[in-house]
């Protein structure tokens, strides 16, 4: 079996295939435990990445041009 | 805001208007701050990142075109921004702690074992080479497409996808002992 290249992996999941072949990819992923778990490291990024989003903070920045 | 807010403050600040544009930061400077801190990883430094970004989005507020959302804008010229200063210095090996004032170290507001998972992302982050870091925050914190990424960081569509994926598989590998997952 031909696994999935690591650039089909991101792509797949970047939601940038067209779809013959995403879902040619999926049916791959069904059937492949190595693929599967590669997919796996690379979604766990994703989900932890999402722990670094754009919480409230209190700031007082930039420049304020005077006026006048 | 809604759009029709906002680009009247958009218009009112290309026209001069000093407290629409400091509305404008406020609005979006949280944002921005988020980004700076993201690619910068200090407090201190991120703040100064942000004010710059602030100063170039005033000197290039007359190109911007008014009916285009003005948060996605400024978010990439802070990107730009630290970008562009990080390239200029020589790399460094850091070490981080919780001494650093990440917004994860201050007590009471996470959890702890969600601030631990969100101290060992940011470290990470950290140790990706700036243009990777930069590609990462503008695909999984802006959710640009690649062809806006390479758009943004005026780099070819293969670059900007050999960057992210190198970047994800060393995430993925200074990830996979993290005991939390």
């Amino acid at each position: 079996m031909t696994h999935l290249t690591e650039e089909t992996l991101n792509l797949f999941l970047d939601q940038a295939l067209a779809e013959p072949e995403a879902l040619a990819a999926q049916a791959h992923l069904a059937a492949c435990p190595a693929c599967s778990a590669s997919l796996a490291d690379l979604s766990l990024v994703f989900s932890r990445l999402e722990t670094l989003g754009d919480s409230q903070i209190d700031l007082d920045l930039g420049p304020r041009p005077c006026s006048g | 805001m809604d759009e029709a807010t906002e680009r009247s403050l958009v218009t009112r600040a290309q026209r001069g208007d000093a407290s629409a544009f400091g509305e404008l930061i406020g609005l979006t400077q949280a944002a921005v701050y988020h980004v700076c801190l993201r690619m910068m990883g200090e407090r201190r430094e991120a703040e100064d990142m942000a004010q710059e970004t602030f100063v170039r989005v005033y000197e290039r507020l007359h190109t911007f075109d008014p009916q285009r959302p003005f948060l996605p804008w400024v978010r990439r010229v802070a990107a730009n921004y630290c970008l562009n200063q990080l390239a200029r210095r020589a790399p460094v090996s850091t070490s981080f702690d919780d001494a650093l004032d990440w917004p994860e170290n201050r007590p009471g507001r996470w959890h702890d074992r969600q601030a631990e998972q969100a101290r060992r992302v940011r470290a990470a982050l950290l140790r990706l080479a700036p243009r990777q870091r930069a590609v990462v925050e503008l695909r999984h914190f802006q959710e640009l497409s690649y062809e806006e990424i390479a758009q943004a960081l005026n780099l070819p569509i293969s670059d900007v996808k050999s960057d992210l994926f190198r970047a994800r598989r060393l995430l993925a590998e200074m990830l996979k002992d993290d005991p939390s997952n």
